[in-house]
């Protein structure tokens, strides 16, 4: 059975459970078209305090059992499990990492709003929406952010196939965060019309997006959403260099590293106080 | 410790970085205010570009539109 197989006879089984989940982790980065190895099962579950409490003994009700169902280590239990359901034919590990509340992620039901679904191992199964996923991936660990950047990518990419009309185009631009996304559509001349420029400046919410947007100077100042540094170089510096030069690229990557570095500095002090209020 | 004219390597060699790749991330989490410096500076385009820091920058950063999709 392949991994992916494994995967969706996994989910059907938490299904007859009365479980419902999404897919997040490596099969959500290889559904949304990264090309990867993955042998871990990570999902996000739809539980309350008491179901979580519960989960165990739920599982162990399943034909997970057979696999030598056993909990391993979480360093927050309220939030995280982490189950051991097999052996792969290595010898490794098979193992199944269940959310309850991902401090990186909306609650549920808006997760399960925005999710993507799509066939995978033989069956149709949920999965993270991508915008979510890059979110869930914001982590301490590096190779967490180089799917990130391939994720950015992928998710421009499809911003722009979608870009049709002026309120989809808008949409796109606003949202924007990797070099790639913006070159394409800076070449194609998106970024040369005031009014929809002005739609995207006032929708765009990630600071990636409005940097790329930041020196066309197409509205009021944005608000100082984000830390010092980064509110400095939107405010500032951005607001100083030619669209699309040299310059301005630079100023993008040297943003996106102060995100990145301040992303991973909050996971691992949300990490140090979870595993020290154990 | 003897510099070497070559930041990276000198990250090196004092320790701080064990990897070529490891010293590239550090010195550049290191040296982002000196990219707004730089930016602000009086450097043609071309000699901005050429900047061993910017190269650095954008060679590690967000990869650019291949030439052959345009």
């Amino acid at each position: 059975m392949s991994g992916e197989e494994r995967l969706a006879a996994l989910h059907e089984e938490l299904r007859t459970l009365g479980l419902t989940s999404l897919v997040m982790g490596g099969h959500a980065a290889r559904f949304h078209g990264i090309e990867r190895n993955t042998v871990d099962f990570d999902l996000h579950l739809a539980l309350d305090a008491a179901a979580w409490a519960q989960l165990p003994e739920t599982l162990s009700r399943s034909r997970l059992r057979a696999g030598g169902l056993t909990e391993g280590p979480s360093w927050r239990v309220a939030d995280f499990r982490r189950f051991v359901i097999g052996r792969l034919p290595d010898g490794r590990e098979e193992r199944l990492e269940i959310w309850r509340r991902n401090h990186l992620l909306a609650p549920f039901p808006e997760l399960w709003a925005r999710r993507s679904e799509g066939a995978y191992g033989g069956r149709v199964l949920p999965f993270l929406g991508l915008d979510d996923l890059i979110r869930s991936k914001e982590t301490e660990r590096e190779d967490d952010w180089r799917d990130v950047a391939l994720l950015e990518e992928i998710a421009d990419e499809r911003r722009l196939v979608a870009a049709r009309d002026e309120a989809t185009t808008a949409a796109a631009l606003s949202a924007l965060r990797s070099r790639r996304g913006f070159e394409r559509a800076f070449a194609a001349g998106l970024y040369g019309q005031p009014a929809m420029l002005a739609r995207a400046w006032a929708m765009a919410a990630h600071p990636l997006a409005v940097a790329y947007l930041a020196p066309f100077r197409v509205g009021p100042p944005r608000p100082a959403a984000w830390s010092a540094r980064i509110n400095e170089l939107i405010a500032g510096a951005l607001t100083r260099v030619t669209p699309g030069a040299t310059r301005h690229l630079a100023l993008v990557e040297a943003l996106r590293r102060l995100y990145r570095a301040e992303a991973m500095a909050a996971d691992r002090l949300d990490k140090e106080r979870s595993s020290a209020a154990r | 410790m003897v510099a070497t004219g070559d930041p990276v390597a000198d990250l090196i060699l004092a320790g701080r970085a064990d990897t070529v790749d490891e010293a590239e991330e550090l010195y550049l989490d290191e040296h982002l205010d000196e990219v707004v410096t730089l930016v602000a500076s009086e450097l043609s385009d071309e000699a901005f570009r050429a900047h061993p820091l910017i190269v650095l920058l954008l060679a590690r950063g967000s990869r650019p539109w291949e030439d052959s999709l345009r």
